[in-house]
């Protein structure tokens, strides 16, 4: 008897706790959905900086903002590209004064020479926003600082890579620097002396010609058109033995060039960044070797100058930023090393 | 406390008991319902806010234009009305703004919020910058704000456009998963909603079954009880509700029942076992009328002869004759006579008397009767012959082979409780072991033994008078031992039911 009261009660006791469970699912499955559509709201963060650069396209500048953003989230700053948001086509100066406007706390600025934007940097530091130049600078504007692999570094490199083809028995004779469109005189001028003053240190040296093509306000297809007419030229002189690109779009267009022209064998490239159309291009010989430079250093380095000239008002005036070589011996270990940093991110 | 608690809740009746169940289920489902109900209200409310920002926004840009609008005609013209739509568009705008976020956070749309407000408020700065300088005619600086208003204008067109773009996006993805909740909510509602009502009337169902299980076991058990199973007992639910209460009152009733029927079963029993005895005793009777039916041939015919000699002994003057004829006449009539069955005492000494008389006249008045009856017992009530065979066992076996005079005093005298009838002999006598095998004796054994016996034995008459007394100890038989005679003495109660003797045979 006993035993049939205390089964009945526990049936009762059963149905009551699953009529609680299924309340309370009820309850935690409306909180569940709730959660799920309610708006998120974003992480406060401490600053507000806008990046600037000419062509946000390019693989290499695309790179930068992707490794300078996210660094700049750890560090507590939100970092914007106005470009993302702003469909129509305002130039470098329309956003310069817009992030003025929106009264923004800092700006990173690939610069340039123009007045223009030598007068918006003042307007911007006189309304107490620090801008920084990234790779090209702005001379004598108020600028807080400028960060750059430094171009002089760059061009005894490439020296030292032409030595490198020379040893292994090429005679070079003429080199063709086709700098970025980025790039201004002062920035190739560095280049140029820097890979001189590599070359002059051999004994034929002073005899090796250098010719500079500058990328600025010329297509990527009306320079493929240059170097194509020297690749043809049946004049020994014309021909280069060497053909340095300072830009990513260059680097591959050339190389392409050169293995559709069959000169692989006697005109070396020597490219600019590591994107994976360049490493593939060192990876098949077309590309002997190119300048790897790490856009996360680049990143990191603004963001610690932007957050030193918070706490301190007072930066150094240049950033300097290490620059490797890729070739094809050290390739894989080059990827190897990238793989790594991008499972620890 | 739990316990007493428990009582309280058991001494409620079934009326409240189910309204507590109904409540309770009622409220579980209408919690359930209200709880589904507002979260597809949130839901709906969500979905119809989707685009509220969007329509803001649009709002918002129509606004600033409307702005630019009026400014641009009242720089031109000066015209009030367009400086107070200019008014009524920051006011409006002020409103509009409050809506958009000023902080720094980690989200495009909430920091492209932040840029528009910012941006608005540089536009409307260098607006009121222009306005002023109008008002103060100063031409170059209104010109120069405007200029600048007007291109903060056309960002702030651009950047309201490609917020709204990126919010529509944004929208749209949340309408499109605020349409999913709401889908997949309405298939859970139903889920829930069936669960919820299969468990409540498992719930109702094991509730009610408190009350409705002692009802149905009632049913079983009445329906047992009327088909005449009287050893059921329900067990008692423990309440003391409407149930509780019928339930106890039906054991009380079983029980009572039982025990009446039980009375009733001895009472029939009695009066069976009462019938029995009857029959047996009609047997009995019977047994000794068939004796002396057999007989009554003779006694017959013997009567009408000897009726017939005693006329005859009459017109002859034979008057001893005549007498002799005549007891022994008396004799065989009281034998033959039927239906009264109950006679007095008188009437049983008589047939004594009349049969030590004819045996006189046969043994030469060897018998001698003394009769010493008192008055008060003359009318006492005794089974028809009794008495005589009692004499005759004194004859027969008291003076089987004794010569001379065989003396039987005959005594009847009322007692405080009874009448006493005394038969004495001075024979043989009898031995203990004798007596005591008459009084052993079974009555029923006494029935089948008389198809042997001759005459209407001692255990004729003890048997008789066992069942006429309903008493064990109706008769005494002492004897002093050989040769010094035998005195049986009967008891019969002084109040005989008559009512129910009467027309019984003995």
């Amino acid at each position: 008897m006993a035993g049939k009261a205390g089964g009945k009660r526990k049936r009762l006791y059963t149905v009551i706790a699953a009529s609680s469970a299924i309340l309370f699912f009820t309850v935690l499955s409306f909180f569940y959905m709730d959660g799920n559509y309610v708006e998120k709201e974003g992480e406060l963060l401490n600053y507000h900086m806008i990046f600037i650069a000419d062509d946000m396209e390019d693989v290499f500048w695309s790179e930068i903002y992707k490794e300078t953003k996210s660094y700049a989230e750890q560090s507590g700053i939100y970092l914007e590209n106005l470009k993302d948001v702003f469909s129509e086509e305002y130039t470098k100066a329309d956003f310069l004064k817009m992030a003025v406007a929106m009264k923004a706390d800092g700006i990173l600025l690939q610069g340039d020479q123009s007045d223009e934007t030598k007068t918006l940097i003042d307007e911007a530091e006189e309304a107490q926003i620090p801008v920084i130049t990234v790779l090209d600078d702005c001379e004598n504007s108020k600028r807080e600082s400028y960060i750059s692999m430094g171009n002089y570094d760059i061009g005894c490199e490439y020296g030292r890579q032409i030595q490198m083809i020379e040893k292994e028995g090429k005679e070079i004779k003429k080199i063709l620097l086709i700098t970025s469109e980025m790039m201004d005189n002062t920035g190739t001028h560095l280049v140029y002396t820097g890979l001189k003053d590599v070359l002059n240190e051999q004994e034929n040296g002073q005899e090796i010609e250098i010719e500079s093509l500058n990328a600025k306000n010329r297509t990527i297809f009306d320079i493929e058109e240059r170097v194509r007419q020297k690749l043809i030229s049946e004049e020994e002189n014309e021909v280069p033995d060497i053909i340095i690109c300072m830009g990513e779009k260059e680097t591959i267009s050339i190389s392409r060039l050169v293995v559709d022209y069959n000169k692989v064998n006697t005109t070396k490239v020597l490219g600019y960044y590591t994107s994976e159309n360049v490493l593939k291009a060192i990876e098949n010989g077309s590309v002997s070797a190119t300048l790897a430079v790490s856009a996360e250093d680049i990143g990191k380095a603004c963001i610690d100058v932007f957050l030193e000239y918070i706490k301190e008002h007072e930066v150094s005036d240049y950033v300097s930023i290490d620059v490797n070589t890729v070739t094809k011996e050290n390739l894989e270990e080059y990827r190897e090393d990238g793989k790594e940093e991008n499972s620890k991110s | 406390m739990e316990k007493k608690r428990i009582q309280n809740l058991n001494f409620y009746g079934i009326q409240v008991k189910l309204i507590v169940v109904f409540l309770t289920i009622f409220c579980v489902i209408f919690a359930a319902s209200l709880a589904l109900y507002s979260g597809t209200q949130k839901k709906a409310k969500q979905i119809e806010q989707t685009y509220t920002s969007n329509s803001n926004l649009m709002e918002m840009q129509k606004n600033l234009k409307q702005m630019q609008q009026a400014v641009s005609v009242y720089l031109n013209t000066k015209d009030r009305d367009s400086l107070e739509t200019y008014y009524d568009c920051v006011n409006q705008h002020e409103r509009l703004s409050r809506n958009l976020n000023d902080q720094i956070v980690n989200d495009e749309n909430l920091i492209m919020e932040k840029n528009i407000r910012n941006l608005s408020e540089e536009y409307l700065n260098l607006l009121d910058q222009a306005i002023g300088a109008k008002l103060g005619r100063n031409i170059e600086k209104y010109e120069k704000s405007f200029l600048a208003a007007s291109k903060i204008y056309q960002y702030l067109d651009a950047g309201i456009y490609g917020l709204n773009n990126l919010q529509f996006h944004s929208n749209s993805t949340h309408y499109q998963s605020l349409m999913e909740s709401l889908e997949y909510s309405e298939s859970v509602n139903i889920v829930i909603l069936m669960t919820i009502g299969i468990t409540s009337v498992l719930l109702l169902e094991l509730l009610t079954s408190r009350f409705t299980r002692p009802l149905k076991q009632l049913a079983i058990t009445a329906r047992k009880v009327g088909s005449g199973d009287l050893e059921v007992q329900i067990e008692e639910p423990g309440t003391k509700d409407e149930v509780g209460i019928v339930t106890e009152e039906f054991n009380r009733m079983v029980s009572s029942l039982r025990f009446y029927i039980e009375r009733q079963k001895e009472s029939i029993e009695l009066e069976n076992a009462m019938k029995k005895k009857e029959i047996l005793m009609e047997t009995h009777l019977k047994d000794t009328q068939l004796k002396y039916l057999q007989a009554q041939i003779h006694p017959h015919f013997l009567f009408n002869t000897l009726n017939a000699g005693a006329q005859l002994a009459m017109m002859e003057g034979a008057d001893e004759t005549y007498t002799y004829i005549h007891k022994v006449s008396e004799f065989f009539r009281y034998n033959i006579r039927k239906g009264k069955e109950i006679t007095t005492l008188r009437d049983e000494v008589e047939l004594v008397e009349n049969y030590v008389y004819i045996l006189n006249v046969r043994f030469s008045n060897e018998i001698r009767l003394l009769c010493q009856i008192e008055e008060a017992a003359w009318g006492c009530r005794i089974p028809r012959m009794i008495l005589q065979p009692i004499v005759e066992n004194c004859i027969r076996h008291g003076y089987q082979n004794k010569d001379g005079e065989k003396r039987i005093d005959l005594q009847a005298g009322r007692e405080e409780n009874c009448y006493c009838i005394s038969i004495r002999d001075y024979g043989c006598g009898m031995t203990k072991k004798q007596i005591k095998e008459i009084k052993e004796r079974d009555l029923q054994q006494v029935v089948l033994e008389k198809e042997a016996a001759h005459g209407i034995g001692l255990d004729n008459v003890i048997g008789r008078l066992k069942m006429f007394t309903e008493a064990e100890d109706v008769i005494e038989i002492t004897s002093g031992g050989t040769d010094m005679g035998t005195e049986v003495v009967i008891f019969l109660p002084l109040e005989q039911r008559e009512t129910i003797l009467e027309g019984r045979s003995y």
